[in-house]
């Protein structure tokens, strides 16, 4: 029941786009998030639709697992698609009741559609194509320089990478409480949902407790292993820029031009 | 100079009561001296509660005495600035393989010490490499902890520590988790580094695995009650029963087999010894 929980969700092709530094990939992540933001026209979306659609052909991501990426936020989109649509004063199309459509509506809602859909398809394809770890250690350098305002990013990242560690121990620890607590007559899978939950609060205890046990085991094995967060720590595989992600830059700082250019011009 | 060095260690815990309230003490070491020399295979032996762990914790200076005092390398333990360099001279191995996992890659697993102690880049990939292959683990080397046994883990585990470059290896009850496969290959490994020079220092309450120690110190209520070579502890059969000791079963038989009249000189250690001496009785 618990197996089908996967944490991010990470495509493995090996694709040049997999290969790319984390940083470059966030980077990409965010100046397509502010494109969107930038463009104003429909020229526009044809230009970044164009360059996301190049990016997915070169990840080697099937389409359809990207697509699956936007099931979360549909409620999201139809509820954003339709306060657009009825609230927008301009010129009446259609009137039911009290609600009425207008040309203006229209143009902005499909238009919001489009931007909110290709935000969520932007993020989900870095996602897919960076593994957490790689993403945590892209967090840890990009974000290096809020060390000098105080920030413990490194500690922060060590933080995120043994939360990742540990999910699949807790999930599987989840399922054995389960397990004894059925054995015991516990009763998970009847019931409305409200019951459902209810159901899951004995859960929570002992998996709350084993996991400060843990937590208070991990924190002495990695004293004895002599963990400080002080800056001084060297990695097994730092991150370094190559080539492709120099090209890579290059290439988004056309994209984010063309994009700009776009907008200033028409 | 002896690699570890205790002098009349005590140590006691702190009782609270339920309202969060002191409450007294329990006194877990009582004044305890010990030497290790390097090199050496030591064994420390007790039953649960007997104050082993709380020992390991001192040899790493996990734990700070509360009379008398510890010297790893003939560094004191309760000196702050020694912290790192004791650390690094003796590792730790504990009970649970999970939980003294870090990264979900093996082999950034293995290099979180040496990263920890500032190790070049370079260097930790020579000794990732070589640490993986002693404890015959680099085909793992990739994959993710949860997908291995517990056996594997625990070998992982000691991967990570002799990443470190430690002179002494102090194994927790790193085997009271496996099961019986799991056991043998871990401490098959441990035999292994010893040969290489490494000193080991395994606490555990299973009185078979001590066997082959140079010297086993056996605990009881905080205080070593009994050290030896393993010969020389495991004649002394009443003493170990009372400290709550099982005997192997080869070498209760052994007994047995001499009080119901057989000719055979005990204790024993091994099958390979029992079945030496019934052949010679014949």
């Amino acid at each position: 029941m618990l197996k089908d929980i996967t944490l991010g969700q990470y495509y493995p092709s090996g694709s040049c786009i997999h290969r790319l530094d984390p940083r470059v990939k966030l980077m990409g992540t965010l100046l397509f998030m502010i494109s969107l933001f930038v463009n104003d026209t429909y020229y526009g979306y044809i230009v970044i639709t164009l360059f996301y659609a190049l990016m997915v052909a070169l990840s080697r991501v099937p389409f359809g697992y990207i697509v699956k990426g936007l099931k979360p936020i549909l409620f999201i989109i139809v509820f954003t698609a339709a306060l657009n649509l009825f609230m927008t004063d301009g010129d009446v199309i259609v009137r039911i009741w009290k609600l009425k459509i207008t040309v203006q509506g229209v143009e902005k809602t499909v238009f919001l559609c489009i931007r909110i859909i290709l935000l969520v398809l932007g993020t989900t394809l870095m996602t897919l194509t960076t593994s957490p770890n790689s993403l945590t250690s892209g967090l840890e350098k990009g974000l290096g320089f809020l060390k000098y305002i105080g920030v413990p990013i490194s500690a922060i990242a060590m933080m995120i990478s043994i939360a990742l560690r540990f999910i699949p121990i807790l999930t599987e620890e989840m399922d054995k409480i389960m397990k004894a607590q059925t054995a015991r007559g516990a009763d998970f899978e009847s019931g409305n949902v409200f019951k459902r939950i209810y159901a899951m609060v004995p859960l929570l205890v002992p998996l709350l407790i084993s996991a400060f046990r843990r937590a208070g085991d991990l924190a002495m094995a990695m004293d004895a292993r002599c963990y400080s967060d002080s800056e001084n720590r060297t990695k097994l595989h730092p991150l370094r820029y190559r080539r492709a992600d120099l090209i890579a830059y290059v290439i988004l700082a056309i994209y984010m031009a063309a994009v700009i250019a776009i907008r200033i011009i028409l | 100079m002896k690699l570890i060095k205790t002098q009349g260690l005590f140590h006691r815990f702190n009782k609270y009561d339920e309202n969060g309230d002191p409450a007294g003490q329990i006194a877990a070491l009582e004044g305890v001296d010990m030497e290790i020399g390097e090199g050496e295979f030591i064994a420390i032996l007790g039953h649960n509660g007997c104050g082993k762990s709380t020992l390991a914790k001192h040899f790493n200076a996990l734990l700070s005495p509360t009379q008398g005092a510890v010297y790893v390398e003939g560094k004191d333990t309760r000196e702050e600035e020694n912290l790192r360099q004791i650390r690094s001279t003796a590792g730790m191995v504990f009970q649970n393989p999970d939980n003294q996992m870090v990264s979900s890659v093996i082999e950034e697993d293995v290099a979180f010490g040496p990263e920890n102690l500032s190790v070049p880049t370079e260097e930790i990939e020579l000794r990732v490499t070589s640490c993986l292959e002693k404890l015959g683990m680099s085909a793992y080397r990739y994959h993710a902890p949860t997908k291995l046994s517990g056996g594997q883990k625990q070998r992982i585990a000691i991967a990570g520590v002799m990443a470190m470059e430690p002179k002494c290896i102090i194994l927790d009850e790193a085997t009271a988790m496996l099961d019986p496969a799991g056991r043998r290959d871990v401490l098959e490994a441990i035999r292994d580094l010893n040969r290489a020079g490494i000193t080991i220092i395994l606490i555990t309450h299973y009185m078979e695995e001590t066997v082959n120690a140079d010297k086993i110190f056996v605990m009881n209520d905080g205080k070593v009650i009994m050290s030896g070579t393993p010969r020389e502890i495991f004649a002394r059969r009443e003493e170990l029963e009372a400290a709550g000791l099982r005997l192997p079963d080869v070498t209760r038989l052994g007994y047995e087999l001499k009080e119901g009249g057989m000719d055979i000189s005990v204790p024993v250690l091994s099958e390979k010894e029992l079945i030496e001496a019934i052949v010679r009785t014949m």
